[in-house]
């Protein structure tokens, strides 16, 4: 499968590029795209053509380039950047993968005849012993298979090769099933299929691991079906069954648009964001240009916190400074800025809004509050206009127009953005224990004055 | 002791509590808890992470949608010649074709018994599998 990938991407491509240009008007942009990709990947095709290594365009909106390549990653558990901690991740592949053996069907301490399911990791450790159910039938919970088959994985021209991947670099999940009952569409109702839950788990920790996405897609290829998935904030879409004898042009379209035309936007990156580093870097975990209000921000490093759950609010929270201004952008200072983002439920009243109303409220009309001390202090916020229509705030039905059933209105959950001045500080940052306990203090005095006066029988 | 009423004694004058045999959490029913909860545990709490995806799950996702791939793909952009040209260049692959006919007849072979270009292991780079040496 993963030659038949490559193939599409990588033999007929420089065969046929000049003339497909010709072809379609559409087909212009698209070789456009191409011939930058072309040129970023000599490194890759220097064999075969005389293509010589360039580095990437001057523009730094790196969502716009192309630059992919498709592996086989199911011996492997692909894992995340070190320092962060996404719970079923590794962030070291060698500590999880310590005596694998690729290639081979992995063995059941009740003994596998080998004969059920496709082909996957043999499991060592106790950990992933333990998440056998025990029986012996060679069965796995879907869950504990936390590991595509291919990934369509960004790539960094800049960076050193390197072995496997991670899993932000991940820009479409394929997974692959000997048989079509073991397709995505369940074969009568409604019924949540096993191949599904499997897809959505991957989903989850394709979207905390790749931050600002709006969904995440996924091929599947079960025998000689193939379905296109996407899965959001509100839940998953899945096609109809394709078939690859049949459908072999399809099949071949997209692979080739994935591959090679559709920017990260277009899979599923939130357009309201600018990633100012290669999506493919191994070094340099990317920094964005986020908007929010009047002002942009520069993400810093690593998220914070993000959620690991799917359907949601997918919040992720940042260390972040305002661009442009040194003096004002808190680089370097202690403190910078807190940036949380996040999908509210539509329904509910907006976290900016509540900031709002309590820092614009009369002092009198909070005299019987305890204090604000422990309350964040709010800098701008708000739900997020859509670029592509502008009059329309970013919900997860913006970027299902045309497909899938219709989301109910009161359920569109909606993208908000929260800029707060108040840093907090990791423990082990503290100097001395007073300080640790007035941070305590205020962090307390904060919930109580709330719960003292909404929720008093929660309380007690 | 015996959970019986003596019949000198009146019953009690309000019905008895329907016995409660589970409770409907938040994210059961695929709402966002409306108080305070613990939700960093809970969403990082794999076991919960899977209970509650498969029950949320149920109900939101849509199968069989004819729209999708047109929609978010686009596969008609891609020209009539570059998708010809592709497909002549796969099929006049032996491997290739003795492939699709086995995924055709649904013979699939295993992995370890598959021609050795089409498994490929991770960490190479595309390049070194795309002329299927």
């Amino acid at each position: 499968m993963n030659a038949i990938t490559n193939f599409i991407e990588d033999n007929p491509e420089n065969d046929a590029k000049n003339d497909a240009k010709n072809d379609a008007k559409n087909d212009a942009k698209n070789d456009a795209k191409n011939d930058e990709t072309n040129k970023e990947e000599g490194h890759e095709k220097d064999t075969n053509d005389n293509h010589t290594p360039s580095k990437p365009a001057n523009d730094t909106n790196f969502a716009q380039h192309i630059d992919r390549k498709w592996l086989d990653v199911h011996t492997k558990i692909p894992r995340t950047d070190s320092g962060l901690f996404i719970p079923g991740m590794p962030t070291d592949y060698y500590n999880v993968e310590e005596g694998l053996v690729v290639g081979t069907k992995r063995p059941h301490p009740g003994g596998d005849d080998g004969d059920s399911g496709p082909s996957k990791a043999p499991r060592f450790s106790k950990t992933q012993q333990s998440a056998r159910d025990g029986n012996n039938k060679g069965k796995t919970d879907a869950f504990e298979k936390r590991r595509p088959d291919l990934v369509l994985v960004d790539h960094s021209v800049q960076d050193p090769s390197k072995d496997g991947c991670l899993w932000r670099q991940f820009a479409v999940l394929l997974e692959v099933k000997r048989d079509r009952s073991d397709g995505p569409n369940p074969s009568g109702g409604t019924t949540l299929t096993k191949l599904v839950a499997q897809l959505a788990d991957m989903a989850r920790l394709h979207l905390a691991a790749r931050p600002f996405m709006r969904y995440s897609v996924h091929l599947t290829v079960c025998g000689a079906i193939f379905n296109l998935a996407i899965f959001d904030r509100a839940g998953g879409v899945v096609s109809k069954d394709y078939n690859i004898n049949k459908n072999l042009d399809t099949f071949i379209r997209i692979i080739r648009r994935l591959g090679r035309d559709l920017d990260a936007y277009d899979l599923g990156l939130d357009r309201t964001v600018v990633p100012l580093h290669s999506l493919g870097s191994w070094e340099q975990f990317p920094e964005f240009r986020v908007t929010v209000g009047g002002s942009a921000y520069i993400t810093q490093g690593l998220p914070l916190w993000q959620s690991a759950s799917l359907v949601g609010r997918g919040t992720f929270v940042w260390s972040v400074v305002l661009e442009g201004d040194p003096e004002q952008s808190g680089k370097g200072s202690a403190g910078g800025f807190i940036l949380k983002n996040a999908w509210r439920a539509c329904g509910r009243l907006a976290e900016s809004t509540v900031y709002r109303m309590i820092y614009s409220a009369p002092k009198e009309s909070t005299s019987h509050l305890t204090n604000l001390d422990g309350v964040a202090q709010f800098v701008d916020g708000g739900d997020i206009f859509d670029p592509q229509a502008p009059n329309e705030v970013v919900k997860v039905s913006s970027h299902r127009k045309g497909f899938g059933s219709p989301i109910n209105e009161k359920d569109d959950p909606v993208l908000h953005r929260l800029v707060l001045a108040s840093h907090g500080r990791k423990l082990n940052k503290f100097t001395n224990f007073s300080r640790l306990m007035r941070a305590a203090k205020k962090m307390n005095s904060g919930t109580l004055s709330i719960f003292d006066q909404y929720s008093p029988l929660t309380l007690f | 002791m015996s959970s019986t009423t003596p019949s000198n004694v009146e019953g009690p004058s309000t019905p008895k509590h329907p016995r409660v045999s589970s409770i409907q959490h938040d994210a059961n029913v695929g709402r966002t808890p409306s108080f305070p909860t613990p939700h960093y545990v809970s969403s990082t709490n794999i076991n919960d992470a899977k209970t509650n995806l498969k029950a949320i799950l149920a109900t939101r996702v849509s199968y069989n949608d004819p729209n999708i791939v047109d929609v978010l793909v686009k596969p008609d952009q891609v020209s009539d010649k570059l998708v010809k040209t592709i497909k002549d260049q796969i099929l006049r692959e032996k491997a290739t074709k003795n492939f699709l006919n086995a995924v055709r007849r649904q013979t699939v072979q295993l992995e370890s018994e598959m021609y050795k270009p089409l498994v490929c292991r991770s960490g190479y780079l595309c390049s070194q599998y795309s002329r299927f040496e």
